[in-house]
């Protein structure tokens, strides 16, 4: 057997196109997980009403079903409910977007509880009003903590984007297992995704790794 | 207002005091009066609602019943009564509790800025001669990470300073401390206490305490089991409880 490189050559713009698509929908859906991440952070930070119990059955709902669930179940059940058409892109930005948003509320969770009781306790004896609390005393020192955490969800987010296969959104693990059935080379393209995965996700963990020594060596802890 | 009322109206008024902490009673049916320029300690066992008392006295905590009157100003209030409460009486914490990643300066500035809307031209002039007088100066561009913890808490005293408040409140503030470095943070305590400062100061120095105090409280059970002169606290009080608690720490 040998390694086919003129297909990946005369294939290459496709690819190229799948691994942009790859990365437009893990941003999008980051962004709006972002969002709804933080609010289902502080509804849960609440601790009481009816927020709080939106917030925990929104959080527990979408950590625990399998993300594989998810995106079926938005691609096939959510147009019926809604009586809309909806487009496989669409589909899996909201499946990731719920997804990203349940873990990345627990992720900023743990950071603003592990900022220090104490410093809180002392803005709020200095009469800081609770805005400027939030915005100068809570948020920075719980970003720095929640860094780690936060760029490593980000490898598992780009990872989860090849189920998009799944309902054929046009990402690099699907272009590839189509090309490769046109063409019987899927040797040459699912080698080819493998190393364009390992690219595209290898200087986030190393970047989670350095963020997490650097926090250890500041806290201490 | 009269002169005569004045005098009944003091600085700092607790009446019937509770708080719980879920069935824990901490502070039970707590009254007290503390007169404008008194500087009061309060000894007692742990657990005994010492920090407690001053935790309610800032609001940190809710109080479940009675009541609290500061400069005319009552608890439980509205958002705006405990924000004003706060700005007239300054706290300073066993462990500190600096902002880690503000510099020395921005620590001290802080509140005044943001609290008393100060200018950052004045905030930090009040910054340099606040630190001054506790004596760190030339740290005023250093992290909290990088003082030792005597500098940190002189720090976090000049942070309150820097609220100008009418009362401090010192909870355990010299308890955190390595041996040696207890007596430059007292220094600064007692500075204050010559400067006609209110102050209600927790703490197991009983020698600092003695010398520096009007008036003692003795705490035990979320109660003060003895509230007398100074002087009298360690002479003449026959209570055997307080007996057998200053017999162990003296």
């Amino acid at each position: 057997m040998r390694f086919e490189w003129d297909q990946l050559i005369r294939y290459g713009p496709e690819l190229l196109q799948a691994f942009g698509v790859t990365i437009v929908i893990s941003a999008i859906s980051l962004i709006i997980g972002i969002v709804l991440g933080m609010i289902a952070c502080l509804g849960k930070l609440s601790g009481q009403g009816g927020a709080y119990r939106l917030s925990i059955a929104f959080i527990d709902f979408f950590r625990t079903i399998p993300e594989v669930v998810l995106i079926f179940w938005v691609y096939s059940c959510l147009p019926l409910l809604l009586s809309v058409r909806i487009s496989s892109e669409a589909c899996g930005v909201i499946a990731l977007s719920l997804f990203s948003g349940a873990y990345l509320a627990e992720i900023f969770r743990a950071g603003v509880l592990a900022v220090p009781r104490g410093q809180v306790d002392a803005a709020h004896a200095l009469a800081i009003p609770r805005l400027h609390i939030w915005r100068k005393i809570i948020i920075p020192p719980a970003i720095r903590r929640m860094m780690p955490a936060f760029v490593n969800f980000l490898t598992e987010l780009l990872k989860a984007t090849s189920l998009l296969s799944a309902i054929a959104v046009a990402e690099m693990a699907y272009v590839a297992s189509i090309l490769g059935a046109k063409t019987l080379s899927y040797f040459e393209f699912l080698s080819a995704i493998a190393v364009l995965y390992f690219i595209l996700i290898f200087p986030f963990s190393v970047w989670a790794r350095r963020s997490e020594k650097k926090l250890l060596q500041r806290t201490g802890h | 207002m009269s002169a005569g009322q004045a005098a009944e109206n003091p600085f700092i008024h607790c009446r019937g005091v509770s708080k719980y902490f879920g069935n824990f009673k901490a502070l039970d049916e707590i009254s007290i009066d503390i007169e404008a320029g008194e500087i009061v300690c309060i000894v007692g066992p742990s657990g005994g609602g010492k920090s407690t008392l001053l935790r309610v006295l800032n609001a940190l905590e809710p109080i479940d019943s009675g009541e609290i009157q500061i400069d005319q100003i009552k608890l439980p209030g509205s958002r705006k009564d405990v924000e004003d409460i706060r700005r007239e009486v300054g706290m300073v914490f066993q462990q500190f509790n600096l902002f880690e990643h503000m510099s020395i300066r921005e620590n001290v500035t802080f509140a005044p800025r943001m609290s008393r809307k100060m200018s950052t031209e004045n905030a930090n002039e009040l910054a340099e001669n606040l630190l001054r007088r506790v004596g760190i100066a030339e740290q005023i561009a250093k992290y909290p990470n990088h003082l030792s913890g005597g500098q940190q808490q002189r720090v976090a005293i000049a942070r309150a300073l820097a609220m100008q408040p009418k009362a401090m409140l010192f909870d355990e503030p010299t308890s955190a401390l390595d041996p040696e470095m207890v007596a430059e943070v007292l220094d600064v305590i007692r500075e204050l206490a010559e400067s006609g400062m209110t102050m209600l100061i927790v703490t197991h120095e009983m020698g600092f305490a003695k010398e520096v105090s009007d008036r003692m409280l003795y705490m035990s059970g979320g109660r003060i089991i003895v509230d007398s002169e100074t002087q009298e606290f360690f002479q003449s009080v026959d209570n055997s409880d307080l007996n057998q608690f200053l017999s162990k720490i003296l």
